[in-house]
């Protein structure tokens, strides 16, 4: 299909977003509902017009229609269909498309959803979510067309243009290609005649023959899922933002804009937190370091905005039940959000690596000049209600579940302020060093961040233990001391036992007891309700704790996720701390030992797999206590348009331990000798195990209650009713 | 005619024994540096070439130098904060995955610990000014000594609205 259909659908979704945002502010200045329901049209419009856009795209990517740049630049002739099919986002202007088609999505279906009971909001609402899906619009129309084709002028110059049409155009939208050594196929040019929108004719479509071809990096299942997750859960913030500033905006300060977008936020929530754990496992099973989180700034990108929507859902709670905190939520949501951008802004400009590449990147400036936009926006917007926001309650105690979960967004806070100190700090030293001749530029390595990080981590772990002992409002530390005696003599126990098998670092013993002590209070807070159930319902047991559930999602949902945390949090100790590793060079027959484990090195076998990988192998035997548990093949691959990427092998045991070996080299010539990474990797798989219980427990917190919601919307009807007919009955007096 | 047969029997002999000779390279003696000693100091050392990358894990051929340049530093005897320095003086601090608490790098260890400090006076005075008016006079908290906190609190309401 042709990439000027794309153009024209991006063009078109363009001129709507632009249009739903001055519509919406119109109609909101002129209170003109006609107008303002244009808007929302406008903005829902987009979503279809999108949805062809990133068909047309995954269509032309299957079928390997390389005059456009984008498929060449991600796919070629030998990649499998689904491969072809998720390089949608395996590059900057596919995954920025897929970026605006997520967007289109929530902004379609939160207006549709909360139209009718938050009319007052609205025009706000919109005005947010048109304006920032205009901003990334922008980029996908202007700046990074996904459409963009190959033309050829008639001195055999190529360059890279969405639309070829005026010039002045042209030069505005194309860059051109220098080298074109990078430009596979380039011999077999093709021209197809096609000459679109007045362009000079002697200018010629240019099809090459082949595509570069995915980045071998990308092409790990975690990697294909990871991206949507991270998308989805970075845009989805976007949706309780927009609420917000529509709250700062309209002046209504009540915790309406938190109801109406509480789902909204867990579902974002969960789609981060997933994404987040995908890409530890991608880094775990791909990059070939033996480890899950290296503290990298893409990660870290990702990962701040989850600490302050983190904060965010534990305080909200304060402002639903206690009218508390509306000016600390605001500031909350608005620094997820504007992280969010930051993040998008530092990973995809170059920033993060040196602030030059920022610079030289064609998007840098754009989300640099759209991120001070909206933090002065938002925080005048916030400034403005900053009195009309003053909390309707006081703190009754100091002891009380307010104060536990504000201690928890200080650790959430701090440990975001650390993160992104850390991450920035190399842009930071290397701006400092222009100006400054005694500044260097500076890394800041794992070392630095886990020793900040992990006491605010446990502090965060300890919190989770205490905070549902708490009640809210006020607690007598007599009551909390008594209900701590049973959870802590648990976690001490258990504590003891690790002792005696064996662990003796004394910061482990720590972490594992405050594991244990969350995991007891947890554990104690579903049986106290299950078996109230029994005593008063005269029910089973399995069923009362079911039921418990189901009645009260977000509390056991979130007593859920707490369990999640904890067994994430026993496997990354146990690595941390308890991980070994040694590399050695073995000829046939040779054996590496590490604790209980032996590798025992067969023989290395070179060949080419067919979709061209050149492919080096090692064969080796594991043994377990003296007994063969696996042959294993750990293996360099050397994809032609890439960097060697070596492929672990790993075994697993009963408790979730690895045994990760990793191909480093080889002796050249006669494959007489290989030298292998080998780490013993204790609890890793808890981590994945924990995250799938993390995931399942957002799912029941966000679950929607549907009885409750149909009880709420007849009551809203009741209540319109009656001010219908008193409205009625006024104008009849 | 007998020089290129020498000639052509020496290369002979080094093309025979370069599987040797190679492994004799890969394969140090005893007073070399293992693997292990070489990573140990690696890891504290940051690629030159990729961003974000530990040398130690790092497969690019700049980084499999410098792995041989620490293990002939280690061979001749060089401490591992030696070497470390001797990266740092030769490419700049960059290449430290740990910077040394000096200069603004003293940034990087004072700077946390002071926002959090920050951020626990913000939360003490924020709790201080959300508390009743009664606590923050230290009286009501003794007269309530004896009644229930809730009940105490939810007096203190009615009163307020009361009033209001």
């Amino acid at each position: 299909m042709d990439a000027t259909f794309g153009v024209i659908l991006l063009l078109i979704s363009w001129v709507c977003a632009l249009y739903g945002l001055v519509a919406a502010l119109r109609g909101a200045k002129r209170a003109n509902t006609a107008l303002i329901e244009s808007a929302r049209n406008a903005t829902i419009i987009i979503l279809p017009l999108l949805t062809v856009a990133l068909c047309l795209l995954i269509i032309q990517l299957g079928t390997g229609e390389f005059g456009t740049q984008y498929v060449w630049a991600v796919t070629d002739r030998s990649m499998p269909t689904y491969l072809k099919i998720t390089a949608t986002w395996g590059g900057q202007q596919g995954s920025l498309l897929f970026w605006a088609w997520i967007m289109a999505a929530f902004n379609a279906f939160a207006l549709l959803r909360n139209w009718q009971r938050e009319q007052h909001l609205m025009p706000y609402v919109v005005a947010t979510l048109s304006g920032t899906l205009l901003f990334f619009m922008t980029l996908v129309t202007f700046w990074e067309n996904p459409f963009a084709q190959f033309w050829q002028s008639p001195d055999q110059s190529v360059q890279i243009a969405t639309l070829f049409g005026p010039s002045a155009v042209l030069s505005a939208i194309s860059q051109p290609i220098t080298n074109l050594a990078n430009l596979p196929g380039a011999i077999g040019i093709v021209f197809d005649g096609f000459i679109p929108w007045g362009a000079p004719p002697d200018y010629g479509a240019l099809t090459p023959l082949d595509g570069r071809g995915l980045n071998p990096l990308l092409r790990h299942p975690g990697m294909i899922i990871h991206p949507p997750m991270l998308y989805i859960g970075f845009v989805g913030f976007t949706i309780p933002f927009a609420f917000a500033i529509a709250a700062l905006a309209a002046g209504d300060l009540t915790d309406e804009w938190i109801r109406a977008t509480r789902r909204w936020t867990l579902v974002a929530w969960l789609f981060l937190s997933f994404g987040l754990i995908l890409g530890g496992w991608w880094a775990y099973d791909v990059l070939g370091w033996g480890g899950y989180w290296g503290w990298d700034p893409v990660e870290n990108a990702a990962f701040m905005p989850w600490l302050t929507g983190t904060a965010f859902l534990h305080s909200v709670m304060i402002q639903e039940k206690r009218g508390m905190l509306k000016r600390w939520n605001m500031v909350l949501i608005i620094l997820t959000f504007l992280q969010v951008i930051l993040g998008t802004f530092a990973t995809r400009s170059g920033f993060v690596s040196s602030v030059h590449s920022f610079a030289q990147s064609a998007i840098g400036p754009l989300f640099f000049i759209a991120l001070v936009v909206a933090t002065i926006v938002s925080f005048a917007l916030l400034a403005k209600r900053w009195d009309a926001l003053k909390s309707d309650q006081q703190l009754d105690g100091l002891l009380s579940r307010e104060t536990m979960f504000l201690l928890n967004n200080l650790v959430f806070v701090s440990l975001n302020v650390a993160i992104f100190l850390y991450t920035y700090w190399p842009v930071i030293t290397e701006v400092l060093a222009e100006s400054i001749p005694t500044v260097e530029r500076s890394s800041v390595g794992p070392e630095v961040y886990e020793a900040t990080t992990a006491p605010l981590f446990l502090a965060m772990l300890f919190l989770m233990g205490v905070a549902p002992l708490v009640a809210w409002k006020i607690t007598r530390w007599k009551r909390l001391g008594s209900a701590m005696v049973y959870p802590t003599l648990a976690a001490v126990t258990l504590g003891a036992l690790i002792y005696l098998l064996g662990a003796r670092n004394p910061w482990a013993l720590i972490g594992y007891m405050v594991c244990f002590l969350v995991a007891a209070v947890t554990i104690m807070e579903f049986h106290r309700g299950a078996a109230a159930r029994v005593k008063a319902h005269d029910e089973h047991y399995a069923s009362a704790l079911w039921t418990l559930i189901t009645r009260d999602r977000r509390r056991y949902g979130g007593y859920m996720i707490h369990l999640g945390v904890v067994i994430i949090a026993l496997g990354i100790i146990s690595i941390e701390t308890y991980q070994v590793e040694t590399q050695q060079a073995l000829r046939p027959g040779q054996t590496i030992s590490l604790n209980n484990y032996v590798l025992e090195y067969e023989q290395l076998e070179r060949f080419t797999a067919t979709d061209g990988r050149d492919v080096t192998q090692a064969q080796a035997v594991v043994y377990r206590n003296g007994t063969e548990i696996a042959q294993i093949t750990p293996r360099i691959d050397f994809h032609p348009n890439g960097q060697p990427m070596s492929i672990p092998a790993k075994v697993s045991n009963l408790a979730g331990d690895d045994f990760y070996v990793l191909l480093i080299a080889w002796e050249l010539v006669d494959f007489s000798q290989a030298t292998f990474k080998v780490y013993y990797n204790p609890l890793i798989n808890w981590i994945w195990g924990g995250g799938a219980v993390f995931a399942l427990g957002i799912i029941i917190a966000a679950w929607p209650d549907f009885a409750e919601e149909r009880r709420a919307a007849v009551q809203r009807a009741a209540k319109a009713d009656t001010a219908h007919r008193n409205l009625a009955g006024a104008a009849g007096d | 005619m007998t020089k290129p047969i020498v000639v052509l029997a020496g290369l002979l002999l080094t093309v025979l024994a370069l599987p040797s000779l190679v492994f004799a390279q890969d394969a140090p003696p005893d007073s070399m540096p293992t693997d292990d000693e070489v990573n140990a100091v690696a890891e504290q050392l940051y690629c030159p070439v990729c961003d974000n990358v530990p040398l130690d894990v790092c497969p690019t051929q700049a980084c499999i130098d410098w792995r041989e340049e620490i293990r002939v530093q280690l061979a001749d005897g060089q401490g591992e904060d030696e070497i470390i320095t001797w990266f740092a003086d030769r490419y700049g601090q960059r290449v430290l995955a740990t910077p040394e608490a000096q200069g603004i790098d003293l940034a990087l260890y004072v700077g946390p610990p002071l926002a959090m400090l920050l951020g626990l006076g913000i939360l003490l005075v924020a709790l201080r000014r959300m508390a009743p008016a009664t606590h923050n006079r230290g009286v009501g908290a003794t007269h309530y000594d004896d009644l229930d906190p809730i009940y105490v609190s939810r007096l203190e309401h009615e009163v307020k609205e009361f009033r209001a």
